[in-house]
């Protein structure tokens, strides 16, 4: 679950397919005219037409005393360059882009006409002029870049000319070499030119302004920063970096939203002429260059450009600033880097709308949320609604000790109601991702009449016993049939503590919900870990419905995928155990033929069991790439796996000693998917991570993130790559992964975790309306379709209320008025913090004021919600006790 | 005299318990300031995945804590604080970017484990030889290029796990390290052991993923040798002396340039594992062997 098997190459890819076709009119290194015979020029010298036929050529950089293509005659004073090139005006960019790699001093001459002097005086300029300061070190080779109007520029042939001169005729080294191309109208592209502060001190707050004097400030090409390949190295330890540049736009080219793309590590702040138009990994509030980012951003993450939409009503006609401050997640953070570029919005791309969901009573039905970053939030479909069952760090109800971190695996386990399972009355199995291990076993009830989730019971699993010496990350797992846990170890060690042969950690271990007891047996009665199943970092297992088939992939070590045949169904004691070969294996992460072999792999003596994954490997399994998840779908039952460092989900039918059918389902870190979303049409990339897999009755395949942007992603079970059926359904909350969906029988309730969030998120609302805190603390909740979920209305806000109606005093010490006018049926309940209702009362028609006295609810409660309802009306109010 | 005998049972209880961190009598904290402020005793912390750079410093106060998590973060050194904390017997630093281990590791009497896996160590600090209660270490894939000789002097280690870095040189006084149980030696650069003697216990041994050309003499004079791995080398031939390996259930060589066994392997009673594939036997020799060791399942 745990390790980022991330892909920078394809995101890197995504990343690039992003830049704007761009137009070089000469590169770096080409062919140019030079004069090094140490004398003064003609004044005509640079003027389209002057005779340069008797000039030497040759490609650039040319010069001296630094490595060069071309060697000219040494010392001199002054060298001069030109170069005759051809354009076609109305291919041009507003602005273009030259850029200079000199050493030492520069005046460039478009067609006679000086356009660029850089490091060079003012005034009258001759051979023996010399530059205005040395240039060395890393200086020398750097492109400085400048922006030359197209208004410069003629139709068909144009000359550029240069001189260059040295900081004296005694300097060791002279050299330069130039480009020309266009720049995308109306933006700027990746690795451009920015001025930035980084002298680590907080600027006044007008530094983002139109307008503010940054002429002091540095410059230098994109990507900046410290820590990461950067083209240019800015002061360190920052918390804070400030970048600013000046672009220029015209408003009639713009599309209706422009694309900003952005690497940043860690988080930013963008305005757009003083405006903020981009909050990014970065707290609400005030922002100082103390403040540091939400989470940190590492790996490729690091590298990925992050698309937002600016509208165009931010911009102006002509000169746009934008500026960026850069935090860092702390001071002592080795890395902070950011680069940037800006562009008109690929046009929309026109999907069908999805039909899947006519009659809205599923809880795969939902309207895509819009992609986003993480945020301070758990964001998911406006359909739905979430309730916080526990969390880390919640005493249990019964054995002492508290709830682990890192939840997990988060199985529910229906008790059976007359035989059958019930959907509103069971056990919720939460493994802790710790080492030491764990595993949460907590009984729930739904309160119809609340439409709560109440948790009446929890404990830990007992995995003491010398026979068990414990658990370790416990990471994924599965709910069998018959209705026990299986919690999977992803982490292998080979001692041996308690001397019975076995390794200690690395095994999966069933467990009975209803004694929270292991009940994985050995030979001799003690309790054991399921041993036969192999030793290996276990992820996951799926059993058929059958109970005679168990499906499992490892995370890591063989990164193989593995099947278990039961000798007696419904018991996972003793089996054999074969392991997925691929018959012509996998090139790009993609299978080169369809069909597979199930080897057997030894399982039967206690050395083979303590070394499973050598074994299959030496035997010729087919090494994936984190292998997190199997499960089968219940529409076509096949075998679905995901490969979380290959960014995909396969899919397999299997024959028994063979299979067939073997493809990609879905995914590929670049591929993208376009969703239907509250804001129209996007477009997303499936990312790096996809871990947990889910299916629900009607065979939609649920994927969690753990990676990317950490979402949870929804397959159509007629998905293809080709026409793809992909909708978002969350995005995790700061520095947070979804883990481990499971759902009631009746699918109206899926029960996930969001593990190790970060201690800079908000607080929230659930469906209880109470204000929820998770900061820093995995958390495991329930989420279903609004009208499945806590009573209507938005609790704790206040939301399309009546303003005039008002709940007084609040706080109160029992008796409290409601001003409640003249509504019709108008009916108040009051609930407790379990969601239990302590009070209810009707009246069928009321008074300008209507009187509830609550003192006797108040003895055994701080707080209480008040539902106020009457016809057309509807409010929550939460009360608190005086 | 029944007095110490309780004590000592006592006491062997306790050890034992807390070697299985029971997560509701020892339950793991998380948070820094919950644990600081938590009215009972702190023996267990996990700092797993918090994107530390450094540790805090308030970790000192809890200096009951035998076990330390602080796997995947992104330390390069390894703070001063970890070594006021004298009680710890289980240290996890995996995936972090630490370079060296400083001297202060010597100061940690009380470790049984210290886990170092995927960090960016060279060498391995001779003071650790002071841990002579150490029973595990794991320094998988590190960049170290000899074998640790300070381990040589910890006689109590049962179990080393150096897979994956870059060793070609062992020491071959590994026998020195006594009670050693488990050596995982694979994926790395070996292509000759020398005269390398084993500990009499050795029980599972894996060299697999090496460039050894042929398995030492001592490899065959371990008696309680359980199970081997030796695939994915370059041997061309084994030592009729493999007859001594008498407690061997399972091998592994597969994937190398054996044409056939000694017919000694016959003698092997307790095999019950075979794997050869991967290396040129014709059909013949397999089912030659197959008739000679009727009690084993070879896989080819």
């Amino acid at each position: 679950m745990k390790k980022k098997l991330l892909s920078v190459a394809t995101l890197l890819l995504i990343a690039n397919s992003a830049i704007q076709a761009q137009t070089t009119i000469f590169d770096k290194a080409s062919s140019w005219r030079y004069d090094d015979k140490g004398v003064q020029l003609a004044g005509q010298w640079k003027n389209p037409g002057f005779d340069i036929s008797a000039w030497s050529s040759g490609n650039g950089p040319l010069g001296y005393g630094d490595p060069v293509t071309t060697t000219i005659a040494k010392p001199l004073n002054t060298a001069y360059f030109t170069k005759d090139f051809t354009v076609n005006l109305a291919d041009l960019s507003a602005t273009m882009e030259l850029g200079v790699m000199r050493d030492d001093g520069i005046i460039v001459f478009l067609n006679g006409v000086e356009i660029v002097r850089d490091n060079m005086p003012a005034g009258e300029i001759t051979y023996e002029t010399l530059s205005s300061t040395t240039v060395d070190g890393a200086n020398e080779s750097i492109y400085n870049v400048f922006s030359i109007p197209r208004s410069k520029f003629a139709d068909g042939v144009n000359r550029i000319s240069i001189e260059l001169h040295n900081r004296g005729a005694g300097s060791s080294d002279l050299r330069m070499d130039a480009y020309l191309k266009t720049v995308p109208d109306n933006g700027f592209d990746k690795g451009s030119s920015w001025s930035y502060d980084d002298k680590g001190v907080q600027l006044a707050g007008q530094w983002k302004n139109p307008g503010f004097d940054i002429s002091a400030w540095s410059s230098g090409n994109g990507p900046l920063g410290y820590g990461d390949p950067v083209t240019t190295t800015i002061t360190k330890p920052l918390n804070t970096a400030y970048f600013t540049k000046d672009f220029t736009v015209n408003l009639s080219d713009l599309t209706a939203t422009m694309e900003l793309g952005v690497m940043r590590d860690d988080g930013i702040l963008v305005f757009l002429n003083g405006v903020e138009v981009v909050r990014d990994n970065m707290p609400a509030g005030e922002i100082t260059y103390e403040t540091l980012s939400s989470t940190t951003v590492d790996g490729a993450n690091e590298s990925i450009y992050n698309l937002f939409s600016i509208p165009k009503a931010n911009f102006v006609q002509g000169v746009n600033r934008i500026s960026i401050e850069l935090h860092n997640r702390g001071a002592a953070s080795s890395d902070l880097r950011m680069d940037a570029y800006l562009k008109n919005a690929a046009p929309p791309v026109v999907i069908p709308p999805d039909t899947s969901c006519n009659d809205g009573n599923h809880i795969s039905c939902f309207t895509s949320i819009v992609p986003t970053a993480q945020t301070s939030k758990l964001i998911i479909p406006t359909q739905h609604k979430y309730q916080l069952i526990l969390k880390e760090g919640d005493s249990y109800t019964e054995g002492g000790g508290f709830v682990g971190g890192q939840n997990d695996f988060t199985g529910y386990v229906a008790k059976k109601n007359g035989g059958m399972p019930s959907s509103t009355d069971g056990y919720l199995s939460v493994n802790h991702e710790t080492n030491p291990g764990g595993v949460t076993m907590a009984e729930i009830n739904f309160n119809a009449a609340t439409k709560l989730w109440e948790l009446t019971k929890s404990r830990a699993v007992d995995f003491s016993g010398t026979s068990l010496v414990q658990t370790i990350r416990n990471c994924s797992g599965g709910v069998t049939p018959w209705g026990t846990i299986v919690t999977a170890e992803e982490s292998v060690t080979g001692n041996d503590t308690n001397g019975d042969g076995y390794k200690d950690y690395g095994w999966f271990v069933e467990i009975d919900p209803a004694t929270a007891e292991v009940s994985s047996k050995n030979a001799n009665g003690t309790k054991g870990k399921l041993w036969q199943m192999g030793i290996m970092n276990h992820e996951n297992v799926v059993v058929n419905d059958a109970g005679t088939l168990a499906y499992y992939g490892e995370d890591g070590g063989t990164h193989m995928v593995y099947k278990y045949a039961m000798d007696t169904p419904n018991d996972l004691s003793s089996g054999n155990l074969y392991v997925l070969k691929l018959d012509q294996g996998l090139t790009n992460g993609n299978p080169v033929a369809t069909t597979a072999t199930w080897i057997q792999v030894p399982n039967k003596t206690q050395a083979d069991q303590n070394n499973t994954t050598s074994l299959a490997e030496s035997l010729g399994g087919t090494r994936f790439n984190g292998i997190e998840d199997v499960e089968i779908s219940p529409v076509d039952g096949k075998i679905y796996f995901t490969a979380k460092g290959l960014d995909k989900v396969y899919r397999l039918k299997d024959n028994g000693t063979t299979a067939s059918e073997v493809e990609v389902f879905v995914g590929g870190g670049s591929t993208v998917y376009n969703l239907h979303t509250a804001d129209g049409v996007k477009s997303e990339a499936w990312g790096d991570g996809n871990d947990n897999l889910t299916f629900d009755e009607l065979g939609n395949l649920w994927v969690l993130q753990d990676g990317g942007k950490n979402y949870i992603w929804v397959v159509a079970p007629d998905h293809t790559q080709a026409n793809p059926k992909v909708k978002l359904f969350a995005s995790m909350p700061a520095g947070s992964e979804p883990t481990g969906l499971t759902f009631t029988p009746d699918h109206k309730f899926g029960f996930f975790s969001i593990q190790h969030p970060s201690s800079s998120i908000a607080t929230d609302v659930d469906a209880t309306g109470n204000t929820i805190n998770y900061k820093g603390k995995s958390a495991t909740i329930v989420i279903a379709l609004k009208q499945n979920l806590g009573i209507h209305g938005s609790l704790g806000t206040i939301d399309h209320a009546i303003d005039h109606v008002i709940v007084s005093p609040n706080p109160t010490s029992g008796i409290v008025q409601i001003n409640s006018g003249n509504l019709k049926n108008f009916e108040v309940t009051a609930y407790n913090l379990l969601g239990q209702i302590v009070f209810k009362k009707s009246f069928s028609e009321t008074d300008s004021i209507t009187e509830v006295d609550l003192t006797t609810q108040f003895l055994y409660s701080n707080m209480l919600i008040l539902n106020i309802e009457a016809d057309g009306f509807q409010k929550t109010v939460k009360l608190l006790k005086k | 005299m029944k007095k110490i005998l309780l004590l000592i049972v006592f006491v062997l209880f306790l050890s034992n318990a807390k070697a299985q961190i029971d997560p509701v009598k020892y339950p793991t904290y998380t948070d820094i300031d919950a644990a600081i402020l938590s009215k009972k005793t702190v023996y267990s912390m996990s700092f797993r995945d918090k994107g530390l750079y450094n540790l805090p410093a308030d970790l000192i106060k809890l200096d009951s804590l035998f076990f330390l998590n602080l796997m995947a973060n992104h330390l390069e050194k390894m703070d001063k604080v970890i070594f006021s904390l004298r009680e710890l017997e289980i240290l996890n630093v995996n995936e972090n970017g630490i370079k060296f281990i400083p001297d202060g590791i010597g100061e940690l009497k009380k470790l049984k484990t210290l886990s170092m896996n995927l960090n960016s160590l060279t060498a391995v600090n001779s003071e650790i030889s002071k841990l002579q209660n150490l029973k595990v270490v794991h320094f998988d894939s590190n960049n170290l290029s000899v074998f640790p000789e300070a381990l040589l002097d910890i006689p109590s280690l049962e179990e080393i796990n150096l897979h994956s870095n870059q060793i070609s040189y062992v020491s071959d006084r590994l026998d020195k390290i006594k009670n050693l149980l488990y050596l995982n030696l694979s994926a790395n650069q070996i292509n000759d052991l020398g005269e390398v003697k084993l500990p009499k216990q050795i029980k599972y041994l894996e060299l697999q993923k090496n460039s050894i050309v042929k398995i030492p003499e001592a490899v065959f004079q371990s008696g309680n040798m359980e199970f081997l791995n030796v695939s994915d080398n370059a041997i061309t031939q084994i030592s009729p002396k493999i007859r001594a390996l008498k407690n061997v259930v399972s091998m592994n060589l597969a994937n190398n340039r054996l044409r056939d066994l000694p017919e000694d392997i016959q003698y092997l009673k307790k095999l019950k594992t075979l794997i050869l594939v991967g290396n040129p036997m014709t059909k013949e020799t397999i089912a030659n062997l197959r008739d000679l060791m009727p009690q084993t399942i070879i896989y080819f």
